[in-house]
């Protein structure tokens, strides 16, 4: 059998303090994929947004409502970030920058592209459920009656309301990405909520 | 008196005006309760944790339920795992490799084209990008490895391959003795892949990251 040859080398470790930061260990992994990747290794580029493309097509999704729309935000997302890696500062951590990129994005498409409201495909194959006929048409009415309602909303009002409550975003993420207070987001968030309330008493 | 630029007047640019300015709905219950503290307590997930007086007060209870019942299309939208599509995803990415000039990999053959007694003529062969990806598959599996990245040179006529890995690996760790578990694996695997050929496997360990916060309690 033939021989391995190599070497081992041992490169230095970055300047945080081990275990001393509670920096996530998604975070501190994207941040080494990152720096690979605006060092032009497409690898680690592709590594990031493989942990991340369900993330940006999801947001896209709901904010929204249309596959195709959805798609193409997704294609131009992954494009935008590669063409500008070298600018981002690494202020923020990269999960902040990829949803302020994705929800500027949308919010571009819905300001100025979109004058008619796109009704959902319900019909998603890749989420079958195991319940019956009846309680499948049941489940993807409301889930059509929910993303018409998500839709009705004002885009500002949306964002956040995606950001928060599909998300998991803290009042204060949401805040700095869309560039308001803590207590204009808790608003938002609080007049979506009681605007999708109200859809949904009016369609059921 | 709320500092939201949306409730000063029409914002340049601004969609039409959202189905929540629309909705008011808020109301004080006989019991004293703001409707929409129930409400945020339902959309918080929180409806089954009732305090006390919403244990006794049927104004509450009832309202929660009803909250409840409106609420979980979009408990279920939220819950709803959302995939992006493959193709969608690739496409864009072959045109990022593209741009960067990395759209092509060199290709080894797999075999030869002439077929022996029983074969099916034709030829199989593999890119350097499929033996990069399962090189990185594996190191990754390497207990210790958080992640890594690699670079294939393949010399198609000597099949012999150069692979390079880099790593980020957990602190704490011998790191001699990982890179060799690392070169091992790869070497196996690249080999599985192109069958018998010289293999040189180099290990560069380029970061160190704190233990996840699991790992202890594993």
């Amino acid at each position: 059998m033939p021989a391995v040859q190599g070497s081992i080398r041992s490169g230095e470790a970055s300047a945080r303090g081990l275990g001393a930061r509670p920096e996530s260990a998604q975070a501190i992994e994207d941040g080494w994929l990152l720096a690979k990747a605006r060092g032009g290794e497409v690898e680690a580029f592709e590594v990031l947004v493989g942990r991340h493309r369900d993330r940006i097509y999801r947001i896209s999704l709901r904010m929204l409502g249309s596959r195709e729309d959805a798609e193409d935000v997704t294609q131009d997302v992954v494009v935008q970030m590669w063409t500008g890696l070298a600018a981002f500062s690494g202020s923020s951590s990269f999960v902040t920058y990829l949803h302020r990129l994705v929800v500027n994005r949308c919010l571009n498409r819905i300001r100025h592209a979109r004058t008619t409201v796109t009704l959902p495909d319900t019909g998603d194959p890749q989420h079958p459920r195991s319940a019956g006929v009846g309680e499948r048409v049941q489940d993807r009415a409301e889930l059509a009656s929910a993303t018409r309602a998500l839709e009705a909303l004002s885009p500002e009002v949306r964002t956040v309301f995606v950001l928060c409550q599909l998300e998991g975003m803290t009042y204060r993420q949401a805040a700095a990405m869309c560039s308001v207070s803590e207590d204009v987001v808790r608003g938002r968030l609080a007049r979506a909520r009681a605007g999708l309330t109200a859809a949904m008493r009016e369609w059921t | 008196m709320s500092d939201d630029p949306l409730l000063a007047g029409p914002t340049p640019g601004a969609g039409p005006a959202g189905l929540e300015d629309a909705a008011v709905g808020e109301r004080r219950l006989p019991c004293g309760t703001e409707s929409v503290d129930l409400l945020a307590q339902v959309c918080d997930g929180d409806s089954g944790r009732r305090t006390a007086h919403q244990q006794q007060c049927p104004y509450c209870r009832a309202l929660l339920v009803d909250y409840a019942e409106l609420w979980s299309p979009f408990a279920d939208l939220a819950a709803e795992p959302v995939r992006a599509p493959l193709s969608i995803v690739d496409r864009a990415l072959a045109y990022v490799r593209e741009v960067a000039g990395d759209s092509r990999r060199p290709v080894l053959p797999l075999h030869d084209s002439t077929p022996t007694a029983g074969e099916v003529a034709g030829s199989a062969d593999l890119t350097a990008r499929v033996i990069m990806r399962c090189v990185r598959l594996v190191a990754q599996e390497v207990d210790g490895v958080r992640l890594a990245l690699s670079h294939v040179e393949v010399a198609a006529p000597t099949r012999n391959v150069t692979v390079d890995v880099t790593v980020a690996v957990d602190y704490g760790q011998d790191l001699y003795a990982l890179a060799a578990r690392v070169r091992a694996r790869v070497a196996d695997t690249v080999r599985s892949l192109i069958g018998p050929g010289a293999v040189t496997v180099s290990v560069h360990i380029d970061d160190v990251f704190p233990a996840r916060p699991d790992a202890a309690t594993a």
